[in-house]
């Protein structure tokens, strides 16, 4: 099987030009682009990623310069899926970035033979530990932590619940950081290796996280949910894990789910399953080596 | 006992008919989601109580409350006329169920 790393430079660049087959956990994307950040961003962040030759895929995606004046004038990258674009034109320098959004955005609309939920998800000692989260609650700058401290990332961004059996199944995609997450996880780990910032995003400044090897090696290795944990960062205050009442948290994981109410019955009894055998906490923590104490005693 | 009096107007309820009420019990608390509204919610006991008989068949008030009293304490027994009326508007407010 030919990995990403497996391919020179030339070779890379040519089959992104005709289209390559990125596997990623159960999911093909063939992949369209000649754009030098989208080059970039592959060859450093999904080197170890499998590249099928099956010849079977999911999403046919591309990243492209639209054909207009903008190819030389503030040049721009357009995102196509099937060859619609459901996004307007980015700068050409958030090309990587559209990339990962798009791919967010496929498995979100497509992918009902999951139950899709928004939140991270990571394995320690066979048990996963999900973590939905609202925007700015610490949920990516977390996850990017524990990915660095011995959990194995299945997902930073949708949790991927079998139907059939109630396992996640992972994706082993980077991590997403935006601002001050990219400087605090630089400064957590000179393991951690990033791939180039997007400047002036709809979300600041954001840059890719690259999965650890063994997070790629283990990405058709399911998981059984642990616990289901609600993170928050707060100034000032102790790491601190207090119950949350399970009722509540299938409601907030249904509200927040890409395809709950499209799966109608199929997705209620998903969740119901997934939330019966999770012990569900709320989670405040200022200091990220308190909150990686707090979640090895978790999961020892 | 409570007579039928205390609801004069005796009306009928049934689940809305267009969908499926699914429930789901953590730790005796429950949750409900119709397919036909399309919203989940986290109910109150009296709520899911009132929603498991007319699960089972059409009921009219003075038939919830006699289902319901069984389940109450003496105590709560003095509540549990209002707290129906206010549920089952709740629940008709959230297109759970309607007049039969």
């Amino acid at each position: 099987m030919m990995r990403i790393r497996d391919f020179s430079d030339r070779e890379l660049a040519d089959r992104l030009a005709q289209g390559l087959d990125l596997r990623t956990g159960p999911f093909i994307f063939h992949i369209q682009s000649r754009d030098d950040p989208v080059f970039s961003g592959l060859r450093r962040l999904y080197a170890d990623f499998p590249v099928s030759e099956a010849g079977v895929r999911d999403f046919h995606i591309s990243v492209c310069r639209p054909a207009n004046l903008r190819r030389w004038y503030r040049p721009q990258v357009v995102f196509k899926h099937d060859r619609e674009s459901p996004f307007k034109p980015l700068p050409a320098n958030h090309a990587f970035a559209s990339l990962e959004w798009g791919m967010n955005w496929c498995i979100a609309g497509y992918a009902h033979h999951f139950l899709t939920l928004h939140a991270a998800v990571l394995e320690r000692n066979g048990r996963a530990v999900m973590l939905p989260g609202e925007p700015g609650a610490g949920k990516s700058t977390l996850t990017a932590a524990l990915s660095l401290s011995g959990w194995r990332l299945l997902t930073d961004e949708t949790a991927l619940v079998d139907l059939d059996t109630g396992v996640l199944w992972p994706m082993a995609r980077p991590v997403n950081l935006k601002n001050h997450s990219i400087d605090i996880i630089q400064a957590f780990s000179s393991d951690a290796v990033f791939g180039d910032k997007a400047f002036d995003t709809h979300k600041g400044t954001v840059s890719h996280l690259k999965p650890s090897l063994d997070t790629v090696m283990r990405m058709d290795e399911p998981c059984r949910i642990g616990w289901v944990v609600f993170p928050r960062w707060q100034a000032d205050l102790p790491a601190r894990l207090t119950r949350r009442p399970r009722a509540d948290t299938f409601v907030y994981a249904a509200e927040n789910s890409f395809n709950y109410s499209v799966l109608g019955e199929t997705g209620f009894r998903a969740l119901e399953r997934l939330i019966r055998e999770a012990e569900c906490f709320d989670f405040h923590y200022s200091r990220l080596e308190d909150a990686l104490l707090a979640f090895d005693r978790l999961s020892t | 006992m409570m007579s039928t009096s205390t609801f004069p107007e005796t009306r009928s309820w049934r689940i809305a008919p267009a969908g499926q009420l699914l429930t789901a019990e953590f730790d005796g608390q429950t949750v409900v989601y119709h397919t036909g509204a399309g919203h989940t919610h986290w109910v109150s006991p009296v709520a899911a109580a009132v929603l498991n008989c007319l699960k089972r068949s059409l009921h009219d008030e003075a038939g919830l409350y006699e289902s319901l009293s069984e389940l109450v304490s003496q105590e709560d027994l003095l509540m549990l006329a209002e707290s129906l009326r206010e549920t089952l508007d709740h629940l008709k407010n959230l297109s759970l169920i309607e007049p039969a």
